[in-house]
C-alpha cells in the first residue's frame, strides 16, 4: 500500500524535475520523512485504531478500566505490529537516498535533532488519531473518521506550499500534517524561512497530545459498556 | 460500618435510532432521534463486610449494569456509591486496585499469553510482593487445580478452566471486596460446584465480601444468605434467602411437549378445572406454572395424559422469573 505511493512518485519524477520549486530529491526528503513518522506510529501505536472495533463494540474496554493503570496506555501499547515496521525502511531509504544526491553531509548532532523531530512528528500522528477515535466513545462509529484522516494524511507528504491558502492553514493550524513531515524537512534541508516552524514542532507535537488526552479522558467517561 | 453504600442509583442510557433505508440513514446523518432506557432505576443498598450477596434478577434488569457502575466501568447518571469509602469511577485507580471481578461472558485476562504470564503481569500492576504472590498462586493452584493449565495461551481454554483461571487472577492481590458477573454461566456441574467451594473458602478465610450476579439460583442456595432482586432496574426485594424461597416455594413449572400441535384455547378447555397459568413459544411447546398448593404436580399430568398425545414432559423447580411474577402479585416488600 505504502510502496505504491513511492511509485507514484518515483514515476511522477522521472518526467518533472521539480515542482512549485521544489526539487525531486527535496520532494523525496520530505516523503521519506513522513513515512517513517507515519511508520513509528503504525509500528507503535496503531492498536489505537481498534479501539472502536476491539474495545468499544466488543466491550474490551470493560477489562482495561478494571485495571489500575491509565486506558490510555493501555489501549495503545497492548499490541506492536512489527509488520508496519516495513514502512519504516522505505522511509529511510527515501530520506537516505535524497541526503546522498543534494550531498548534504549531516553531523551527529544533525542526526539527533532530526531524531527528536521524527519522534515529534509521530506524536502528532498519535495525537490527531487519538482524538479521533475518542470520537467513537461518543458515536458508536466504526471507523469511517479514521479511514477519512488515513486518506487526508496523503496532504502530509508534500510541500504544503503546493496547495492553496485554506487548505496551508488547515494542515498547519487545524490538522497538523503539516508538522509530520514537511517543516521538520525543512531543518535538514536548510530552508531558514521555516525554521521558526521547525522549532515549533515540539511544541506543537505537545499541546496536541495535551489535548487529545483530555478528549480521551472525557470519551471515556462516556463509554457505555456493552449489554449483559 | 458497611465496605459497599448504593443510594438512590440511577443509570440512563441513550440509545439511537436507526431509521431504516437510504433517506432514512441521511436523516440519521441530520438530525439524530435518542431515546432514554432507564436500566438502573433509584436503587439503594448497603452491604457489611464479609457477606455474600446474590444480585439477583431476569435478563435486562440492570444486574449487570449495576456492577458495571460499582466497579467504575460506567458513570452513574446520579446517584451515590461508595466501595470501601472510594467513589468508584471517581478515584478509579485505588478502587480497581481493592476489588475483584470476575465476568463470567468474558476473560480479564489477555488472549495471546499464556496463563501464568498474564498472571506475573497482574503481579507487576497490582504492585504485589513476591512472596505473597507465589503463596496465593500455590494456593490457587490446590483448590482451582490450575497447575496444568499456566503455560497454555488463554485464548486456548476451555470456558471451566477459564473461569477457574479468571477467578485465580482476580483475588491474586487480596481484594476486600469480590464481584462476580454470572461467574457459573455455561458450566458443567462439577466446575460450578468446585468455583461455588473455592468462593466460601475465600469468604470464609479472608472475610471477602462477594456480590454475585446470576440466573443460577443453586448457586445462591449455595453462596449467600442474602439476597437483593431488581426487576426493571427497580429494586423489589433485599432480604435473606430464606423468606424469599418461602414465597417461591409454592411455584412449579411443567413443561410439556406434544405431538400434535395445540393452541391456547384447546389447552384452556382440556385444564379448564384447573388453577394453571400457560406459557408457549410454539404450539408443540407448552409450559405450565402452578402453586402446589392449589394443585399437585399429577394431577395436571394425569389430565393432559388422558386428554392429549404428549412427547414428553419434565417438572422444573422456580426460575428467577417465577419468583419475581410470585414477588410482583404479593405486593411489593422491601426490607422485611
Amino acid at each position: 500500500m505504502q510502496l505504491i505511493g513511492v511509485l507514484f512518485i518515483v514515476s511522477l519524477f522521472v518526467k518533472v524535475p521539480s515542482l512549485k520549486g521544489w526539487h525531486k530529491e527535496e520532494i523525496f526528503f520530505i516523503f521519506g520523512f513522513s513515512q517513517v513518522s507515519l511508520g513509528l506510529f503504525f509500528t507503535f501505536f496503531s492498536n489505537l485504531l481498534e479501539l472502536s472495533e476491539r474495545y468499544i463494540i466488543e466491550g474490551n474496554f470493560d477489562r482495561i478500566l478494571l485495571r489500575p493503570l491509565n486506558s490510555f496506555f493501555q489501549v495503545v501499547t497492548e499490541r506492536i505490529y512489527w509488520e508496519e515496521s516495513s514502512t519504516i525502511l522505505v522511509g529511510l531509504s527515501m530520506m537516505s537516498y535524497a541526503l546522498s544526491r543534494m550531498h548534504l553531509h549531516l553531523n551527529a548532532g544533525d542526526y539527533l535533532v532530526t531524531f527528536g523531530l521524527v519522534l515529534a512528528a509521530c506524536t502528532i500522528y498519535l495525537a490527531i488519531f487519538t482524538i479521533l477515535v475518542s470520537l467513537t466513545f461518543w458515536f458508536n462509529d466504526r471507523g469511517s473518521v479514521v479511514s477519512v484522516m488515513l486518506m487526508l494524511e496523503g496532504f502530509s507528504r508534500y510541500p504544503v506550499t503546493i496547495f492553496n491558502r485554506v487548505v496551508r492553514v488547515i494542515l498547519t493550524f487545524i490538522i497538523p500534517y503539516a508538522f509530520t513531515a514537511f517543516f521538520p524537512s525543512m531543518y535538514v534541508l536548510g530552508k531558514n524561512k521555516y525554521s521558526i516552524y521547525v522549532w515549533m514542532t515540539p511544541a506543537v507535537a505537545l499541546i496536541f497530545l495535551s489535548l487529545a488526552l483530555l478528549v480521551w479522558r472525557q470519551g471515556a467517561r462516556a463509554y457505555e459498556s456493552t449489554g449483559s | 460500618m458497611p465496605i459497599i453504600e448504593v443510594n438512590e442509583l440511577v443509570k440512563n442510557f441513550r440509545t439511537f435510532r436507526r431509521r431504516s433505508g437510504l433517506w432514512g440513514s441521511f436523516k440519521d446523518l441530520v438530525n439524530r432521534k435518542y431515546e432514554i432506557v432507564r436500566a438502573v432505576d433509584h436503587i439503594s443498598f448497603s452491604i457489611e463486610p464479609g457477606e455474600v450477596v446474590g444480585y439477583i434478577g431476569a435478563n435486562g434488569a440492570g444486574k449487570s449494569t449495576t456492577i458495571k457502575m460499582l466497579t467504575g466501568i460506567l458513570v452513574p447518571t446520579s446517584g451515590g456509591i461508595r466501595v470501601q469509602g472510594l467513589v468508584p469511577y471517581k478515584q478509579r485507580y485505588q478502587h480497581v486496585k481493592q476489588i475483584g471481578v470476575v465476568f463470567g461472558q468474558r476473560t480479564q485476562l489477555w488472549w495471546d499469553i499464556a496463563v501464568i504470564e498474564a498472571l506475573r503481569l497482574l503481579q507487576k500492576i497490582y504492585e504485589i510482593p513476591k512472596a505473597d504472590f507465589e503463596a496465593r498462586l500455590k494456593k490457587f493452584e490446590e483448590v482451582l487445580g490450575i497447575a496444568d493449565l499456566l503455560n497454555i495461551p488463554v485464548r486456548k481454554l476451555s470456558l471451566g478452566q477459564r473461569m477457574r483461571c479468571d477467578l485465580a487472577a482476580s483475588l491474586l492481590h487480596n481484594p476486600p471486596v469480590l464481584f462476580l458477573d454470572e461467574p457459573t454461566i455455561g458450566l458443567d456441574i462439577a466446575v460450578k460446584s468446585s468455583i461455588r467451594d473455592f468462593i466460601k473458602e475465600i469468604n470464609r478465610e479472608y472475610n471477602t465480601t462477594v456480590i454475585l450476579t446470576t440466573h443460577d439460583l443453586s448457586d445462591i442456595e449455595h453462596l449467600c444468605r442474602r439476597v437483593i432482586m431488581i426487576d426493571h432496574g427497580r429494586l423489589i426485594y433485599d432480604g435473606d434467602l430464606k423468606s424469599l424461597k418461602d414465597r417461591a416455594v409454592g411455584r412449579r413449572r411443567l413443561l410439556v411437549d406434544f405431538i400434535l400441535p395445540i393452541e391456547r384455547p384447546g389447552l384452556e378447555k382440556v385444564l379448564a378445572e384447573y388453577p394453571v397459568e400457560m406459557e408457549s413459544s410454539n404450539p408443540f411447546h407448552w409450559e405450565f406454572i402452578f402453586d402446589r398448593k392449589k394443585v399437585a404436580a399429577p394431577e395436571i399430568i394425569g389430565q393432559l395424559l388422558s386428554k392429549l398425545e404428549v412427547r414428553d414432559l419434565e417438572l422444573e423447580n422456580p426460575k428467577i422469573e417465577d419468583v419475581v411474577r410470585e414477588i410482583y402479585t404479593q405486593g411489593r416488600q422491601v426490607k422485611p
